[in-house]
Formats: structure tokens, sequence, C-alpha cells
């Protein structure tokens, strides 16, 4: 762990302030020492003049804040001094070897020298002996994992990952065996820095070894996260690996300089050591361009692009390696760490969306092969997994599993990258930044709201890219019913989901709008309090209104209506047209449209959902056969369901359920059947057609409403007085019987 | 089991007995096993010595007589010369015989090891033994301070000989004993103690030199000896004991000697082998296996090192030594006639029960043209799997397939 933070410091030396804040340690303060405090703290005087103090202090404060003029003279004095240093540097580059080996034999001895090279024998030995070990161990769970069968995305990750971990466990092994025991000696001071350096500097290079191996994976294309064909995964890690090694190096030696030259720490670099550092870092700077050249030209030879972008980015990269190293030089740390970090930041952008992409199609290439395997095997759909892009768009079209999740992909690993680059930019300026400065300047200030603001952006482009996806997708998945159909339950999505999407993206904007004002400096706490005093008003103010939306979103969720369905509330019926957010238009069947705000609505009826019984009745005379009539019915309802037009809709279709009632002067034969919502009047029409002719045919007489004139001892009537009694019982019916209300239907 | 065997036997007997030119093979390889372990065992027994300096270095002196000059005996001592010579010629030899260097990390580190053992170890060997011989008392008591005080420089090189000589034995041990079914228990209990003797060894030479400094930093008398200080071992060795006379020039001549010599030997053996494989004219080859595609190779390497170059994981634990029988593969197609087999080969076929059309990938060297082979292991396989029995079943099954027609 020391170590670790050792190698840290190592690797921040060029931001003093850093390494001085990691080296100094308090010990806790005691119990005893903590009532004294709060003793004083109590105490009337002590606080008084802690408030002075504080006065003071905001003042200097405003002092600070308002000499950014101030400031950058500093800084224009720094460099100059640093360009001195650089010039004395240069006339001290002639003797600078010597009086860095004068300095080395003055502080070890070559016995001395030998002996620790001895021990740093002993320690690699132990080190490399206790990772030999447990490789031994695991070396059939690596060879299972890296000769094993790979099929989908997820297991090559996890395959990856797991051998990356074992590496990793070794490598625990190797620093706890060398560094472990090294610490356990007692070392004079350079010593201990060097050979500190060296060991740290090789359990750091072989991590980003392994780094490198989990995603390039050289020899095991199966394990391969990034996808480039074998050649170049070798060819970049080997020079990736070459580069990495050298900065360490370069790190580790500068340090060793450093201390070699002044071992109490007293002056900053000598002149001496800084020639060297420099020619060291020109070496860097050699190796780097180079390192750039071979990579881009294995890129290009494996890939085969002949584009010019490919030319375009090496001048980029090399550009940057140029401005990093002569901001370098001029002790402009803080200015190079930002110009690599935001240069780098463009490139790794570009690259991790493609890599994304890349293993988005991937991914769908494993699912649709997957698919091409299972059912019937399809020539034409059996991508091989190799030939990836066209195949891969073709088959994009049909289905695509990872729709939604590509685009959220693409924006967090973009947001990853940039709140990564960003802390350590911020890290980076709040360290480094005009050292000696407590307050924040103006440059910190800007930055600091710029790094909130593209935060709060980010995670809301997030969300919203998310949710917009999402919603989306739902729409475009849904089929505005064609007429005459009933709408599926998709229909209200369709009412509810662009509401949706407008109240998150409002939300949204005003949480960005906040959090930029608040990082601005802005107190948005009036701003938050009248817009709640203004929401409360305006709830009051449109309390039924309010009451319609609320209500009218819980009776879309529950599905109790869609538009297109037949429904009846209170005593309204019709068809409903239209929904809005506020109310629900329903065309009664003579054509008037009712307008019902949701929050009037108690409770409704829908006729349209699922099925419709239909009950109709006959009556026949009593002397009717039931068997024939049955008979006849399920002729009839057979006819019926072989209808082509709605015989599809009809669930159960006409059958008799026998005599129903008796009546004074016939039976009634109840038939019923089953349909669709909506098809049940055609089937009605038919069924009384069908019924009236097949009994029409086979004799049977619906039975018609008479009257009887029984007269006793008619026998004798005489045909005058037969009319004038008919006559009168004609009469009598008619007034008896006023007709009926018309049955209210469409 | 036995019913299946019986078809396999008879076809590789008669193969054997066209081929029973020379079984050198075997008597190499069983002479290479027999001195290294002889010379790993002498080197265990003095690693342990060296551990008893976490005591004290008297307690050294005091167990060397038996875990150290016993094997310096008059009897022991021509054998150990004898089986360092033998290793050491073997060694020489396989290097020239190698179709490629380019293998496995583990050979190379054997290999590379196995060059540097001999002049790292003459000063030490040759000059203490001398030394004993001419009757001065040199134990640890006058080593430690040499190797520690008097010259560090020979101390440095104390421990990269332990390192090397180490880990070259155990390369060769552990290849060896992987390659055996019925060791591969013992292998796993072998691990840690290979890696605890030379480490309290080590821990053992280091508190030993430590405890020499701390006395020397006392008071001391003989400030002679440090002002003599380019120490050479003579230069200390005349401080300690002047008594009898000590050929200091004819120990350095033999060191030297030794020392240029191996080296000599060694560019010698790499050079006659880099002649060898240059005025050998090689064919193409072009390797097919049933689960990856045609890999280019030449008549040059043997089908193992064709996989390996192709970076095509094949089974073999005894890293290509004819030993294990992991590799063997079945020749479906050559274009050419193949090589008979060696009886190192034959021996280690019969012993895995293989059916007449197996080979062992890593001693068959194809002459050109195609050729097709199915692996008869997977490439992952170990002893250590339970399948150990299914897959010479499925071979000999298949073998019975070919066989009744």
């Amino acid at each position: 762990m020391s170590a670790l933070l050792r190698l840290f410091a190592v690797v921040a030396l060029c931001l003093p302030t850093f390494a001085s804040a990691q080296d100094t340690a308090a010990p806790a303060p005691s119990a005893n020492d903590l009532h004294e405090f709060t003793r004083l703290l109590a105490d009337t005087r002590i606080q008084g003049w802690i408030a002075d103090q504080a006065n003071g202090a905001e003042v200097a404060d405003i002092d600070a804040r308002a000499t950014a003029r101030a400031q950058f003279e500093r800084y224009i004095a720094r460099t100059g001094a640093r360009v001195q240093d650089l010039g004395a540097a240069w006339a001290a580059s002639e003797r600078a070897p010597e009086v860095i080996a004068q300095r080395w034999r003055e502080q070890i001895t070559p016995d001395r020298q030998v002996r620790s090279l001895t021990f740093v024998m002993i320690f690699l030995f132990l080190g490399a002996g206790l990772e030999w070990l447990l490789r031994q161990y695991t070396n059939p769970i690596r060879k299972r994992i890296e000769h094993g069968q790979i099929d989908t995305l997820k297991q090559r990750v996890y395959a990856a990952l797991t051998r990356a971990a074992l590496s990793l466990s070794a490598l625990a092994a190797f620093a706890i065996g060398s560094i472990g025991a090294f610490g356990v000696f007692d070392w004079p001071p350079l010593l201990h820095t060097m050979i500190l350096n060296a060991l740290a500097s090789i359990v750091a290079a072989r991590a980003f070894g392994t780094v490198l191996v989990l995603f390039m994976a050289p020899y095991v294309p199966a394990l391969r996260l990034i996808p480039i064909d074998t050649g170049l995964a070798r060819a970049l890690s080997r020079m990736l690996f070459v580069l990495f090694a050298f900065l360490l190096a370069h790190i580790a030696l500068i340090d060793v300089f450093d201390r070699l030259a002044n071992p109490d720490g007293m002056v900053h670099q000598t002149p001496e050591t800084l020639a060297v550092s420099i020619g060291f870092g020109l070496i860097l700077l050699a190796v780097t361009l180079i390192v750039i050249g071979l990579s881009f030209r294995a890129v290009k030879h494996h890939t085969g692009t002949t584009s010019r972008t490919l030319g375009r980015w090496r001048a980029y990269v090399s550009l940057l390696a140029v401005i990093s190293f002569v901001l370098w030089l001029f002790g402009m740390y803080v200015a190079m760490w930002t110009v690599i970090l935001l240069g780098g930041l463009v490139p790794l952008l570009r690259l991790l969306s493609m890599w994304v992409n890349a293993a988005f199609d991937r991914a769908i290439a494993d699912f649709m092969a997957k698919i091409a395997a299972e059912p019937k095997p399809e020539p034409l759909e059996t991508a091989p997994e190799g030939e990836g892009e066209e195949d891969g768009a073709e088959t994009i079209e049909i289905t695509d599993p990872y729709e939604t999740y590509r685009p959220i992909a693409l924006r967090l690993v973009r947001f990853g990258a940039v709140v990564c680059v960003g802390a350590l930019l911020s890290l980076v300026w709040n360290l480094g930044i005009f050292d000696q400065s407590e307050t924040p300047g103006i440059v910190q200030q800007v930055f600091g709201v710029l790094i909130d603001s593209a935060a709060a952006l980010l995670i809301a482009d997030l969300v919203w890219v998310w949710a917009k996806t999402a919603i989306d997708r739902r729409l475009a998945a849904y089929n505005p019913p064609v007429d005459g159909s009933a709408p599926g339950p998709e229909a209200r999505m369709a009412t509810l989901l662009p509401l949706l999407r407008v109240v998150l993206m409002v939300t949204l904007l005003a949480i960005v709008i906040m959090s930029i004002l608040s990082s601005v400096g802005v107190n948005i706490a009036p701003i938050l309090a009248g817009a709640s005093v203004l929401g409360i008003a305006i709830g009051f103010g449109a309390q039924s209104l309010v009451k319609d939306v609320v209500s009218g979103i819980f009776f879309l969720i529950d599905d109790a209506f869609r538009v297109g369905e037949y429904v009846e509330i209170d005593q309204l019926r019709g068809t409903v047209e239209k929904i809005s957010i506020r109310s629900l238009q329903i065309r009664h069947h003579r054509g008037a449209v009712h307008t019902l705000p949701f929050g009037e609505l108690k409770s409704m009826t829908n006729y349209s959902r699922d099925w419709v019984i239909m009950k109709l009745e006959f009556r026949v005379p009593f002397d009717t056969d039931l068997k024939l009539v049955k008979k006849l019915i399920k002729k009839v309802g057979a006819e019926l369901k072989a209808n082509e037009e709605y015989g599809d809709s009809i669930l159960e279709t006409l059958k008799s359920q026998g005599v129903r009632r008796m009546e004074e002067f016939n039976m009634v034969v109840g038939v019923k059947f089953m349909t669709r919502p909506g098809e049940q009047w055609l089937v009605r029409r038919d069924a009384y057609q069908g019924v009236r002719d097949v009994f029409e045919a086979n004799g049977i007489r619906m039975a018609e409403r008479n009257v009887k004139v029984e007269i006793e001892g008619g026998e004798t009537l005489t045909e005058e007085q037969r009319t004038a009694a008919v006559a009168a019982a004609q009469e009598v019916v008619q007034n008896k019987l006023p007709p009926g209300p018309i049955p209210d239907e469409p | 089991m036995q019913s299946q065997m019986a078809p396999v036997q008879a076809p590789t007997q008669a193969h054997q007995a066209q081929t029973r030119h020379g079984s050198s093979g075997l008597v190499i390889r069983a002479l290479r096993i027999v001195s290294g372990l002889f010379l790993l065992a002498y080197v265990t027994s003095h690693l342990v010595n060296l551990s008893f300096g976490l005591s004290s270095i008297a307690a050294m002196d005091a167990a060397s007589p038996y875990l150290s000059r016993i094997w310096t005996g008059p009897l022991t001592r021509p054998l150990l010369l004898l089986a360092l010579l033998v290793h050491f010629a073997l060694g020489l030899w396989a290097i020239y015989k190698r179709p490629t260097l380019r293998t496995n990390a583990s050979d190379i580190v054997q290999l590379l090891t196995g060059l540097f053992v001999v002049p790292l170890l003459a000063t030490h060997a040759i000059g203490i033994h001398m030394v004993q011989d001419v009757g001065v008392e040199f134990g640890y008591a006058q080593t430690v301070p040499l190797f520690w005080l008097y010259n560090p420089t020979l101390g440095l090189v104390q421990v990269l000989m332990l390192t090397v000589v180490w880990v070259h034995g155990c390369a060769g041990l552990f290849t060896w004993l992987r390659a055996k079914e019925s060791a591969r228990n013992a292998v796993l209990w072998l691990y840690p103690l290979a890696l605890a003797v030379p480490i309290v060894a080590l821990l053992g030479y280091a508190e030993a030199g430590r405890t020499v400094l701390i006395q020397s930093q006392q008071p001391v008398v003989e400030t002679s000896v440090s002002q003599a200080d380019e120490s050479t071992e003579a230069a200390a060795e005349v401080a300690q004991t002047p008594a009898p006379e000590i050929p200091f020039d004819l120990i350095k001549q033999v060191t030297n000697w030794m020392i240029w010599g191996s080296v000599l030997l060694g560019v010698i053996t790499l050079l006659a082998r880099w002649v060898r494989v240059s005025m050998n004219t090689t064919e193409a080859v072009t390797l097919r296996r049933d689960d990856s595609g045609p890999l280019a190779s030449s008549s040059a390497l043997s089908l193992l090192d064709g996989f390996r170059k192709n970076h095509e994981p094949h089974a073999s634990l005894c890293e290509g030594r004819g030993r294990c029988g992991t590799c063997a593969v079945r020749i479906l197609h050559s274009d050419f006639p193949l090589p008979e087999p060696t009886s190192l080969e034959m021996h280690t076929l019969q012993r895995i029960n293989a059916p007449e059309n197996a080979r062992l990938a890593c001693q068959l060297v194809p002459t050109g043209g195609r050729v097709d082979v199915a692996p008869m292991y997977p490439a992952t396989y170990t002893f250590h799997d339970e399948d150990v029995e299914d897959i010479p079943d499925e071979a000999a099954a298949a073998t019975q397939v070919q066989v009744t027609p």
C-alpha cells in the first residue's frame, strides 16, 4: 500500500504540493487534546479573537480574488525563472553526468552497491517464486479459460475478466513477495528510493501489461474485448507496453537522480539533474513519437484503411505529445496535464464509441447466429461471425434486441470518460494551480462551473436519451387501428407517452438550469421558493383541471377505455372518439358528441371488451315440434359460423336454449350466441332472417297475436252478428295494447 | 477394455519390429534424467546446509559434513563430476538437435539457465575444492566473509548462480514429473517445497552475511585486510590462513579455462546448430488440424512446433520431449510418406495404447506437403482431469472401426 502511495507520489512528481501533502501525516489527537480544544472554544475571548481573524481573512480573500492580474504576473515570473533554470541546465549539461556519477560515488560505495544488488536479487527471487507457486496452482484454470469454447459476449467478458484477475493475483503475489521482503529491512534513504522505485516500476509495468492483455488478448483471439485482428493486437500491445515501460523508467530515474543530487530535499532541482531529466524527457519524446508512428502504421497495415483521417489523427496525437513536452519543459505542469487530458479526450471518445458500436454489432451477430441456429436452418440468415458489417446491417433491420441499449451505452461510456477526465482535471487544477494560492482564483471558479454544468448536462442527457429511446420505441411499435377493428392495449400508451416525454423534458431542463445557476453562484433558493408558491397557487386555482388530468392518467393506466370502444357513462353512450389529457369525447351512434372531463367520471361501462352475448326470443305456437326447432336453429348457427364475413368473430354460434317461458298464447323459445364486441348486430340481423326463413320452410309458424272470440252458442250466428262481434273484439284489443317503445340501439 | 486393446497391440508390435533401429533416444533420455536428478539432489542438500545460516555460521559448518561434504567425498566426487559433464553434454546435444529455439517460456528458461550454470559455477566449485584439496580448512566461517565482506561481487554471483541452478533444476524436474501420470499428486506437494528450499537458503545466506557485516562494524583487528581491498578470493585467503601454500595461479587458470571453455562450447553448439539449420533445405508443410484451418509450417519443425508457431494450442504435458504422449495425433492424410517413428516414440505410443495411425506430434517431423491430423487429447488436457479414462477409450473405439474391415 505504502509502495503504491509512493508510486503515486512519484507519478505526480510534477506536482510538488501533492507529493508533500502525501508525505506529511500527523498522529490523531488524543481525548485530552479534544477536551482542551472544546474548553478553549467555549472561552469568549477566544471566540472574539477567532471572529476578528475571520473578518480579516474575508478581506484577504477578496483581495486574492481581485488580483487575477497579479496571479498572471506571478505565473509569468515563474515561467521566466524556469527559462533561466533551463539556461543553467543547458550550461550544466556538459558536466551533468560527471556530477551525478560523483554524487553516486560519494553516497554509495561499490561494496554497498553490490550488496544491495544481492538483496534485490533475493527479493526478486522471493517475489517471482511466490508468483510462480501461485501460477502452478492456477494454470489449469487459466488453460481452461484460454482454450475453452466461448460463444457469447457475456462469456467472453467474464472469461477475460477472470483471466485478468488471475494475472493480477499472481502480480500481487510478486509485489507482496518482493516489496514486502524489502520493507522488512532498514535502508539508507537513497537506496530505499532506488530499490523501491525499481520494484514499484516493475509491478506497475506488469499491471499495465495485464490491462493490455485484458483488452487486447494478443494470443487468444476468443478473449479479445477490443474488435481488432490478432496481428494488430500483438503489435499495439507490444508498443504500448514499451511506451509505458519507458515512461515508468523515466519517472523512476529522474526521481532517483533528484534524490541523489539533493538528499536533503532542500533545493528543487539542481541544474545538473534538470539537464539529465531533460535528456530523459527528450528520449521519452522520441520513443513516444516512434511508437505513435509505428502504431499508426500497424493500424494501417492490419486494417487496410487508406483514408486520410488516419494520417490526420497521427499528426494530431504527435502534436499533442510535442506540445505536452514543450509545456513540461517550461514547467507549466498544470497546462501540460490539461492539454494531455483534454487532448486525449477527443480520440478517447471516438475510440470508445467505436468500441461500443462494435461490441453491439458483435452481440447482435451472436444473437442472430443463435436465432438462426435454433429453428430450421435458413442459409440466408446464418451470418458468419467474422463477416460482420453488411450481413449485420441487414439482420439488424429484422430485429435488433439491443436497439434501446445502444444509445444509452454510448452515452454512458461517454459520460464515464468525461467524468473521469473531469475528475482528473479538477484534481490537477485544484492541487497544482498557482501553487501558493489557498483561495480559488477566477480561472478555477470558471473551471469549476464548467465541470459542474458539464456533469449536470451529461446526466440529464443520459436520462433523456434513455427515456426518449424507450418512449419512441414504444410509440414506433404502436400501429393505429385500422377502421372498424378494435384498438389494442398499446393505444393508451400512444396517449400517455408523449405526455410523459414532455413532462420529463421540462423537469430535466428545470433541474439542469437550476444546477447550472447554483454552480455559477446564483442563489436558487428564492427561485425554488417562488416556483413552489406559484405551484401552490396554480394548484389551488386549477384544482379541477389538475383533478381531471390526474384521474385521466389513472383511467389510462387502468386501461378502462380505448379509442374506438363503445362505452356507457351514466346516461351517455357512444364510441370513444378522442382521449385528450383532460377529457374524453364519445360519439353517440346517432352522431351527437359528448365531452366528459375525467374528473367527472365515477364509473363507466365498456361494451367493447373481449366478448358479447346476445339473446334472442322467438314466439311459436304451443303445438310446435321443439326438437325440430332445436335442429333447425342449430343448422342456422352452422350457417352463420360459416359466413366468411363475420364467421371468425363468432365465439359461440347460435344455439337453442329451449323454451324459456310460456305465455298466454304461445311458447317463447330462447336462442343465444356470443361474438366479439361490435359484431353482434350483424350476426343478430342474419340470425333473425335465417331463423324466419328456415321456420317458414319447415312449416313452423311464428305465433301471431290473434284474438279468439268465443261466443256461447255461436253456432247459430248470422254473418252480420259475426262481423259485429269481430269488430268489437278488434276495438278492445287495439285499445288494450299501445305500441311499445322502440329499443334504443345503433 | 481388454477386448478393445487386443486389436491395437498387433499392428503396433509389427510396426515396432520394423523400426528397432537403435534405442539411443531412450538411453539419452534416461541418462539425462538420472544425471539431472543426481545433481538436483546434491544442490538441494547443499541449499539445506546453507539455510542453517539462519541459526549461525557455526551451525552451517557443523551441518556441512552431513549435507555438503558427503557429496564431495572420494567416491561421490567423481560421480558428481561425471553427472555434471554428462548432463552438460546432453544439454548441448539437445540444443544442437532442437528444430526450433522459439518454444514456450519454460523451455527457453531451461535452455538459457542451462547454458549459464557452468560459467557461474566455475569460480565457486573450483576455487573451494582446490583450496580444500591443498589441505586448508575452508568452511563457511571463511566463505561467508569472503562473499559478503571482502568480495561482494563474488557474493552476488553466488546468488545469481543459486537462482539459475535452482530454476534450471526445477524446470527439468517438473517437466519430467508432469509427464508422469503417477506423480500427479506428488507434484502439487512439491511446488511449495521447490519454493521454500531456495528461499530459506537465501535467507540463511543473507542472515549469515548480516552477522559478518555487523561483526566487521565492531572495532576491527583486520584493517590490513580491508586495505587489501581489491580482494580477489586469493587476497582474502592469504589474510585468513597463511599456513600452507595455495596454488592461486593454478586455481585462476583452471577457473578461467573452465569458464571460457564452457562459454565456447555453448557458442560452438549454437553456431553448429545454426549451420545445421541453414544447411538443411526445408520444404513448406501445410498442417490441417480438424479444428483449425491450414497452418503454414516447414519440414524443419515437428508437428507440435508447427502448432506452436501458429499459436494453436495443443496438449503437451512434457513440453515436447516425447514422454507423456498427450500430444498424440491421428494422421488422417499425408501427401508424402511420413518418417518411421523412433524407438522413443514407439515406446510412448505403446504405453498410451495408441491406435495404429497415431503419432506423437512432438516427434513427428513431416517431410513436406499437406498433413491432416486429429488431436487425441484436448488442448487443456491434464492428468488431473477425471476424464483420463474416456479419451483412450474413444481412441480405441476409433481404432476398432478402422481395423475390423
